[in-house]
């Protein structure tokens, strides 16, 4: 082959030879995460411009701490939704983590209640990725399961009661600042670029994105499925761990209840940010978009005096037009 | 057995598997040797996938053992090229050809180390496939040349290479040959699976034929004819399809003209008609437009402009799949596993699927009445009726494709489009593929026939269209076919 001809859709690199012509990367660039970045910022611009205390150091450190526990759980959730797998069990993995912190805080170093809480999420993982993986249920029945028997043990060890937590170095954490930063915020966005690296930079993240992209694929490839699938569950149930710890340490105190709007913050944070459901497409930097809209959306009704029903009027809508758009761009695209 | 001084790479003895209802291998003797290139040949459900996976390890045997050297980096020594295509299409192709084994430093991913793999490996098979490119946008040519990158990456002491050329370009079919040899003269060992025979005399040392999951025969390629190789595969002479020859300058009106097709709006115009009865081939390389063309014509990708002329009356190209079905054109899809057949469900629910309204009362379907109609459906296209409800996954491609044909039937076509009917189809299966289409033409409906293989349009079409670069070539008839006139035509205007 000469290189005189080249098909029409290439260029020469000097480098490393073809590429793309600019038209044609153009065309398969993914448009729909700019047009999440720019419904966030027109967003957030309503927001500011109804109330200009939206955009304030302060409010934006509030937004932060208050947000920090289901971003975390939403960075786990997109690992496992980008391998194709779904768990509906975080809002009692968390809640149940956040007992057991105050449990074991009671009587025990703020360290060693922290890592029971997270061990505690990351047990209930691998038992979720056992299930899910090593049996073979569907995902949705199999952590609907374990939300249930998880939330059963919540009521169990603490009988309907709070746990009150007296320890001072017990909210340092969840409610400490520097300098008007809080820690949590700072934790949280610790690990956005931690879970951004391991998605985009290590063997691990690219074998992810296969699995959910095509899993016999991957597995005639030598891939091992399994253990990478198995592993984001764990992944998730440890940020549920860490995600019930800070959730106590903001408190001072923990009691078992499913809030189930935490699982429907964190489903809204992932699947808003463009991480599609059926596996191998998305990324972390969409998720925190996602936390973006849905907390400038919680928040700034707030701020606006607005009937909290609208809010949830506005969420449902959110989700399905970002829907909408991954099947509209699925389309565009074949 | 054979040659005890080379090194022997794999041996597998006396090797059985029994899947549900099918004795798959029945006692398996194969060896492979260091630097060898070993030719499998044999029909659909001969054993032959069956032999590649338990010697791969994906599938453990009933009896009999494999052995297999494993290599100086302590890996499995073997990595495969499936038939089966396994890309993962959101993933661009540098990240499909390192799928499995990325290039990395204490986890993380060394892209530069992987770019500089991925343009060495594209020089060496003559590939153009931007490494950015999202794969599940590329062509099936190209996804096959990633799934070949790959195993070629994987410096394995083994590859295993099914059907690998079954969508490729001459070039790159050439450029593969090439790399096959130099594989060989490194020392490592290749079986290699193909339904082309002259592709397997022309590159193997040594070809193996199975048929009803026994190993039947072993020789060195030069000792091997064409012929004998498909006599041993079928285990009897080749049944051929009387041609149509000369049928054709009837005064009957056709069932199908297309006049100024374009498939998009700057591709060239395209005029040719259909006589009722005749099978129409369309020869060309991959990227000719081939496909495009059917496509337009079945109202899969609505063409930018062109006029069809059905029963008499003359429309716009069909915008849509029914649109075109309710003018009597009905489309076989390239691929029979994506496109053509729902997999996980049985025969006759396939065929249900293209025909529930018409055994229905009152939104229920009448099961008697669908049953007679499989029954009815398996008869035109020669496949027996206990099959048609067997998981069509468990089917044979040749059973496959006949009933992607025979789910039409009840619709009555009067013009059926076949986008590479036989692509990964045994010799046997072949010849009945195209017996029963012949068989449908007789009752005086029009096929069109897409294949990569010239050479069953040469055997079995009445005319054949050659297209290159988007455009007609010529249109070929009765003693003008032969493969070098076909070969001529699109190579007329190249340099």
């Amino acid at each position: 082959m000469t290189s005189s001809k080249l098909p029409n859709n290439l260029t020469r690199d000097g480098a490393d030879g073809l590429r793309l012509k600019m038209s044609e990367r153009l065309k398969s660039y993914n448009y729909q995460k700019i047009g999440i970045l720019l419904a966030s910022a027109l967003l957030v611009a309503m927001v500011t411009i109804g109330n200009a205390d939206f955009l304030s150091t302060g409010n934006i450190a509030n937004m932060l701490s208050q947000w920090a526990p289901a971003g975390i759980v939403a960075v786990g959730m997109t690992f496992v939704v980008i391998a194709g797998g779904f768990d509906l069990s975080v809002a009692s993995t968390f809640s149940f983590a956040a007992v057991v912190a105050a449990f074991v805080g009671q009587t025990l170093p703020t360290p060693i209640a922290m890592s029971c809480a997270i061990l505690v999420g990351g047990v209930i993982g691998l038992a979720n990725a056992f299930l899910i993986l090593g049996i073979g249920i569907n995902p949705f029945i199999a952590t609907v399961g374990s939300a249930f028997v998880v939330n059963g043990l919540s009521f169990v060890l603490t009988k309907n009661a709070a746990f009150i937590v007296q320890a001072s170095d017990f909210s340092v954490l969840g409610s400490g600042r520097f300098h008007g930063i809080p820690y949590s915020g700072v934790l949280f966005l610790g690990l956005v670029i931690v879970a951004g690296i391991i998605l985009k930079r290590t063997t691990y993240g690219h074998m992810l994105y296969a699995v959910g992209g095509n899993s016999e694929a991957s597995r005639l490839s030598g891939v091992p499925i399994k253990r990478i699938s198995s592993l984001a569950y764990v992944g998730l149930g440890l940020c549920c761990g860490l995600a019930g710890f800070l959730s106590a340490s903001q408190l001072g105190s923990a009691q078992s209840s499913i809030d189930q709007n935490f699982l429907f913050d964190v489903m809204t944070i992932v699947i808003v940010g463009g991480t599609s459901l059926g596996g191998g497409v998305g990324s972390i930097f969409q998720t925190t978009i996602g936390l973006v809209i849905v907390s400038t959306i919680t928040n700034g009704f707030v701020l606006l005096d607005t009937s909290p029903y609208y809010q949830d009027i506005l969420k449902g809508a959110i989700i399905l037009v970002a829907l909408t758009f991954d099947n509209v761009f699925k389309r565009f695209r074949n | 057995m054979v040659l005890e001084t080379a090194e022997r790479v794999i041996v597998a003895r006396n090797v059985s598997k029994a899947f549900p209802g099918i004795q798959a291998l029945a006692g398996v003797d194969f060896e492979l040797q260091a630097g060898e290139v070993h030719g499998l040949v044999g029909g659909n459900g001969a054993g032959k996938s069956t032999l590649i996976k338990v010697i791969s390890g994906l599938i453990k045997p009933d009896t009999g053992t494999v052995e297999t050297k494993v290599g100086a980096d302590g890996k499995g020594g073997m990595a495969t090229i499936h038939q089966e295509l396994t890309i993962v299409p959101e993933m661009s192709a540098v990240s499909n050809v390192f799928l499995a084994s990325p290039s990395s430093r204490l986890g993380f991913l060394n892209r530069r180390a992987m770019y500089g793999q991925y343009q060495e490996v594209s020089r060496r098979l003559g590939a153009r496939i931007p490494p950015e490119s999202r794969s599940g946008g590329l062509s099936v040519a190209d996804q096959q040349l990633i799934e070949i990158m790959r195993a070629l990456i994987s410096e394995r002491s083994a590859i295993i290479m099914d059907e690998p050329t079954a969508s490729l370009g001459e070039t790159e079919r050439q450029n593969l040959f090439r790399i096959v040899k130099e594989l060989s003269e490194n020392g490592t060992a290749v079986i290699y699976i193909a339904h082309n025979l002259d592709e397997v005399l022309e590159l193997c040392d040594r070809i193996s034929v199975m048929r009803n999951g026994r190993l039947v025969e072993s020789r060195s390629s030069s000792s091997w004819t064409k012929s004998e190789l498909v006599r041993a595969m079928l285990g009897h002479q080749p049944q051929r399809p009387p041609r149509n020859v000369d049928k054709r300058e009837t005064d009957t009106p056709p069932v199908l003209k297309v006049r100024g097709l374009k498939v998009t709006r700057h591709a060239p115009q395209i005029s040719f008609d259909l006589q009722a009865g005749e099978i129409l081939g369309i020869a060309g390389l991959v990227g000719s437009g081939r496909t495009e063309v059917l496509e337009a014509i079945a109202g899969v990708r609505p063409a930018s402009d062109g006029r069809i002329h059905v029963g008499g009356r003359e429309k716009p190209m069909p915008k849509s799949v029914r649109a075109a079905l309710t003018e009597g054109i009905a489309l076989a899809p390239e691929d029979r596993k994506r496109s053509g057949l729902v997999l996980s469900l049985p025969g006759h629910e396939n065929i249900l699927v293209t025909n529930a309204r018409r055994v229905q009362r009152l939104g229920f379907v009448l099961q008697a009445t669908a049953t007679v109609m499989s029954a009815g459906i398996c008869r035109s296209v020669g496949m027996s009726p206990e099959r048609v409800n067997a998981a069509t996954v468990t089917l044979s491609g040749g059973n496959q494709q006949k009933l992607v044909i025979g789910k039409w039937l009840p619709t009555r076509p009067a013009v059926l489009l076949l986008d590479e009917p036989t692509r990964g189809i045994d010799v046997g299966a072949k010849a009945e593929i195209f017996c029963t289409i012949r068989a449908l033409c007789e009752q005086g409906m029009g096929a069109i026939v897409v294949s990569t293989e010239f050479e069953e349009l040469v055997d079995n079409c009445d005319r054949v269209a050659v297209m290159a670069a988007g455009e007609i070539r010529g249109i070929l008839s009765g003693a003008e076919i032969s493969e070098s006139s076909i070969l001529g035509l699109i190579f007329e205007n190249e340099s």
